[in-house]
C-alpha cells in the first residue's frame, strides 16, 4: 500500500502525477476560533495517511473543509487541491458537480448518513445517473456492481434493503461502495470503524486494505486509535488543539514518537497490552483544551512532563529535529521503512515556513524528502540516542 | 450448560472472600418476546473483585447490566445479591439500590445538564432519604475524592469535559457508599488521553473501599487490565470464564481466540488484518463475491451473522431455553456437525476457568 517513491521524485510539482491531497495553511473557524490553526497536509495517490485526533483536536473541521461540505457559517482560508482541483475555486454549482467525482467521503455514522427512506442500491445508483448520466436500470446494475466490489454477499439483495434492515458493518460496507463508486482520487473516511464491534471493524480494515490496493486512491483516515493506524497507514498526522503536532512515516513514528503527545498515546496503548491486571494505568494528565483564539505557547504544554518556560511563552513550529532522523534511518534502514519515509511528502505549516520549506525548495534528493518528512512541533522533541 | 457451573473464581481466593458471592447470577435467562437475549448465564462477583464482561453488540452484556441493576426480572434463573435472592417489589428493590452504585457510557447523556453538581452529586441521597445538613460537606469530599475538589457545587455539567462528567458520575455511584459499582463501557465515548484516568480512578475506588466492579465492554485489552475474573460473553451465552490473565492470554474457547484476533495491531510491522497475504488472495478478482476470499487472517464472518442476537434466538417458545447448538458454531473456524446439533456443556477445569465448547483449543 505504500506509495511509488518514483511519484514523489521531484517535490516543486513538476512533471508528476498530482497529490491525491495537498492542503496548504488551510485554517477553519467557527465565531473566530479556529478549529484548523494553519495545517499543510499532502496525500500521494495510493497512499493512506492517517490523522490521529482527539475531541476539539480539528481533525472533522479539518476533513469536512478539505471537502468543501463546511456551512457557511464556518470560515475557510487557505488552499487545498484534490488531484490538482481546488474545489473553493469552482463556481458552486460546477464545485458540486466535480465534487463526488473527486472525493469519496465515508462518515462514522452510516445510519445518519444514508436516506432512510431508499433503497441501498438506489442512493449508489443515484451518482451513476447524476454524475455518469447512466439510465435508471444500468445505473441500479451499476450500483449491484459496486455493492459486489466491496464484498457484500448476495449484492443484489443488499441493494434492495433500506439501512435500517442491514447491520452496521453491511451499512458501512455501502458508505464504502457510494464513496467509491464514482473512483475519485481522494477518500476521507471520518472514523468509520469507531462505531463498529472489533471482529466488523477487522473486516472493515481488511477490505479497505484490498480496496486501497486495487483503486490506488489516496485516503486520509481519520481516527483517534492507535491500533487501526497502524493497520492501515502508510504515514501519520497528529493533531492536536488544531494543529499538526507530528507527523511522519508510520513505522518511524511507531518507533519513535518524537512529540509526547505522540508519546504518551502509543504508551497509552503498549500500557493497556501488557502491564498487569489490576495495576495502575499508565495516564496522561488533563483534557484536551477547547477552542480558543490568541493562544500563547504550545497547546500541549498544561498536560507537559517535559514542558519549560519557553513551552507557555512561543509555539514551538513543525519541523525536522536531525538527530531521530539518524536514528529512524540506521533503525529502519533501507527497507521498506526507507520507502515509507521516501513517500511522506515534504510539508510545510503556516507558522513554519523556514528551513523545511527551504528544504523543500532546494533539492528534489531522496535524502532531503527524507529529512522533510518526518516533522514535530516540539521544543523539547524526543529524541533518540 | 447441562449443570449451573460452580464459582467461578479460582479455589485459591476462597480463603480471602465471604462465601457468597456480593452479585450472583444463576443460571440466568431474558427473553424479550419469545427471544433469548440471556440464556442460562451464571456469574458470580466477589467481594472487593472485579468481573469483567467482554463481548461484542447483542452479546448480552447490557441485558445483564439491567437486570444486576433491578431494572429488570429474568425469565428465570436467580439473581443473588449477598447471597439472597433480588428482593421482590420496588421498596425493597430500593433499598438493594442503594448498594448497587452505577456508571453508564455516555457521561453526556447520563448527567442532567439543568441540575447543579450538589443536586447531581447528592440525587442518591434524595432518593434514599439519607440528605441532611451535612450533604454538602459530603458531596465536596466525594468530588475531591474523584479529582474535582475545586469544582463548584453550583456549578452545570456543561462546564465540565468528558472526562470531568465521567468523574462527576462516579461521585455521584459512590456516595451511597455501594457495595458494587457496576460500569458499563466508562470510557468508551471518552477522550483516549482521557480513559486511562477515568479506569485509574475506578481501579483506586474498588482498592480503597473494598468495592466489587461489575466492569463491562467490548474492549479485550482495557477489560484485561480491569477485571480478574474474565466472562465472555455470545449471543446471550457465557463462552468462556475465568481469571482474567487465562483468558485473555490463553484463550480455550475460538470465539475468544477470534476476540483477540479482530484486535488490531500495536505497530505497523506486526500488522494482521492487512497483510500482503490477504492482499494477494483478492488480487485479480475484484469484484469477488464473498467476503470469506478476503484472506487468510482476517475473520471470516458471513454477512447475515452481523444482526443483533434477538433476531437469532430459540425457535421454541419462551422458557424453553435457546437452540441446540453451539451459538457461535455459524462463525467457529472449528465448527463440526456435533456443534450444529447439540448445546456444548459448560466444562470447569482445574486452574479455575470454564468454557462450552466441544473443541476448546489448546489454551
Amino acid at each position: 500500500m505504500s506509495a511509488d517513491p518514483a511519484m514523489t521524485a521531484s517535490p516543486s510539482g513538476h512533471g508528476r502525477q498530482a497529490a491525491a491531497l495537498e492542503a496548504d495553511s488551510l485554517r477553519v473557524c467557527y465565531a473566530g476560533l479556529p478549529a484548523v490553526d494553519g495545517v499543510s497536509l499532502r496525500v500521494e495517490p495510493g497512499q493512506v495517511a492517517a490523522l490521529i485526533g482527539e475531541t476539539s483536536s480539528g481533525k472533522s473541521s479539518l476533513a469536512l473543509g478539505v471537502a468543501r461540505l463546511l456551512p457557511s457559517s464556518a470560515v475557510v482560508t487557505g488552499r487545498v487541491g484534490i488531484a490538482g482541483t481546488d474545489l473553493a475555486e469552482l463556481p458552486a454549482r460546477e464545485a458540486r458537480r466535480r465534487r463526488a467525482s473527486l472525493v469519496g467521503y465515508i462518515a462514522q455514522d452510516a445510519m445518519a448518513a444514508l436516506n432512510p427512506v431508499i433503497p441501498a442500491g438506489r442512493q449508489i445508483a443515484e451518482l451513476f445517473r447524476v454524475h455518469r448520466g447512466l439510465r435508471r436500470a444500468d445505473a441500479d446494475a451499476q450500483a449491484v456492481h459496486e455493492l459486489a466490489r466491496v464484498r457484500i454477499d448476495r449484492p443484489d439483495r443488499v441493494a434492495r434493503a433500506y439501512p435500517h434492515q442491514l447491520s452496521g458493518g453491511m451499512r458501512q460496507r455501502v458508505m464504502i461502495a457510494m464513496a467509491m463508486a464514482l473512483s475519485p482520487p481522494l477518500l476521507i473516511a471520518d472514523e468509520p470503524t469507531t462505531a463498529l464491534d472489533v471482529s466488523t471493524q477487522a473486516e472493515i480494515l481488511g477490505l479497505v486494505g484490498q480496496l486501497q490496493a486495487e483503486t490506488g486512491s489516496g485516503i486520509l483516515w481519520i481516527t483517534h486509535d492507535m491500533g487501526v493506524v497502524a493497520e492501515l497507514a502508510d504515514v501519520v498526522a497528529v493533531m492536536y488543539a488544531g494543529r499538526i503536532v507530528e507527523q511522519g512515516p508510520a513505522r518511524d513514528v511507531f518507533d519513535h514518537p518524537m512529540h509526547p503527545y505522540t508519546h504518551g498515546l502509543l504508551r497509552t496503548r503498549t500500557d493497556l497490552r501488557t502491564g498487569r491486571p489490576g495495576a495502575p494505568l499508565y495516564q496522561i494528565e488533563g483534557s484536551p483544551p477547547a477552542l480558543s483564539a490568541g493562544r500563547v505557547g504550545c497547546a500541549f504544554a498544561p498536560r507537559c512532563p517535559r514542558r519549560t518556560e519557553i513551552c507557555g511563552e512561543s509555539a514551538p513550529e513543525l519541523r525536522t529535529h536531525d538527530q531521530n532522523l539518524q536514528a529512524g534511518n540506521a533503525l529502519s534502514g533501507a527497507g521498506p521503512a526507507r520507502e515509507f519515509a521516501a513517500a511522506a511528502s515534504p510539508q510545510k505549516s503556516a507558522s513554519a515556513a523556514g528551513p523545511a520549506a527551504d528544504a523543500r525548495r532546494s533539492g528534489p534528493t531522496g535524502a532531503d524528502l527524507t529529512a522533510t518528512g518526518w516533522l514535530a512541533a516540539c521544543h523539547h522533541p524526543e529524541v533518540s540516542s | 450448560m447441562t449443570a449451573p457451573a460452580p464459582d467461578i473464581e479460582p479455589a485459591v481466593q476462597a480463603g480471602r472472600r465471604d462465601a457468597a458471592p456480593v452479585l450472583g447470577f444463576e443460571s440466568v435467562s431474558k427473553y424479550y418476546r419469545g427471544l433469548a437475549a440471556l440464556d442460562q448465564v451464571t456469574l458470580s462477583l466477589s467481594r472487593g473483585r472485579a468481573l469483567g464482561l467482554v463481548g461484542e453488540s447483542g452479546s448480552g452484556k447490557s441485558t445483564c447490566v439491567r437486570l444486576a441493576l433491578g431494572l429488570e426480572r429474568p425469565t428465570s434463573g436467580r439473581l443473588t445479591f449477598g447471597g439472597a435472592d433480588y428482593p421482590r417489589g420496588r421498596r425493597r428493590l430500593r433499598t438493594l439500590r442503594s448498594q448497587v452504585g452505577f456508571v453508564l457510557q455516555d457521561p453526556y447523556d447520563s448527567l442532567d445538564p439543568r441540575m447543579r453538581l450538589r443536586e447531581i452529586v447528592s440525587e442518591p441521597l434524595r432518593a434514599h432519604r439519607l440528605r441532611d445538613r451535612d450533604t454538602d460537606r459530603r458531596v465536596a469530599e466525594m468530588l475531591r475524592a474523584v479529582g474535582l475538589g475545586d469544582a463548584p457545587l453550583d456549578s452545570y455539567p456543561a462546564r465540565y469535559s468528558g472526562g470531568g462528567r465521567q468523574r462527576i458520575a462516579i461521585a455521584r455511584a459512590l456516595m451511597t457508599d455501594p457495595a458494587v459499582l457496576i460500569c458499563d463501557e466508562p470510557t468508551s465515548s471518552l477522550d483516549v488521553s482521557v480513559q486511562a484516568q477515568i479506569v485509574n480512578l475506578l481501579l483506586d475506588a474498588k482498592r480503597s473501599r473494598d468495592l466489587s466492579l461489575l466492569f463491562v465492554s467490548h474492549d479485550l485489552d482495557l477489560i484485561g487490565r480491569v477485571a480478574d475474573t474474565l466472562v465472555v460473553m455470545y449471543r446471550g451465552r457465557v463462552m468462556e470464564s475465568g481469571p482474567a490473565e487465562l483468558v485473555r492470554g490463553r484463550p480455550r474457547h475460538p470465539y475468544t481466540k477470534s476476540l483477540h484476533d479482530a484486535v488490531p495491531a500495536d505497530h505497523p510491522v506486526r500488522r494482521k488484518l492487512i497483510t500482503p497475504a490477504s492482499l494477494r488472495a483478492s488480487s485479480g478478482h475484484p469484484a469477488a463475491g464473498s467476503i470469506a476470499a478476503a484472506g487468510p487472517v482476517m475473520p471470516t464472518v458471513p454477512a447475515e451473522s452481523a444482526v443483533p442476537a434477538e433476531s437469532t434466538g430459540p425457535d421454541g417458545p419462551a422458557g424453553q431455553g435457546g437452540p441446540d447448538c453451539c451459538v457461535f458454531a455459524s462463525r467457529c473456524p472449528a465448527a463440526q456437525a456435533r456443534c450444529y446439533a447439540e448445546r456444548p456443556p459448560t466444562v470447569t477445569e482445574a486452574d479455575g476457568r470454564s468454557h462450552a465448547c466441544f473443541f476448546p483449543l489448546a489454551g
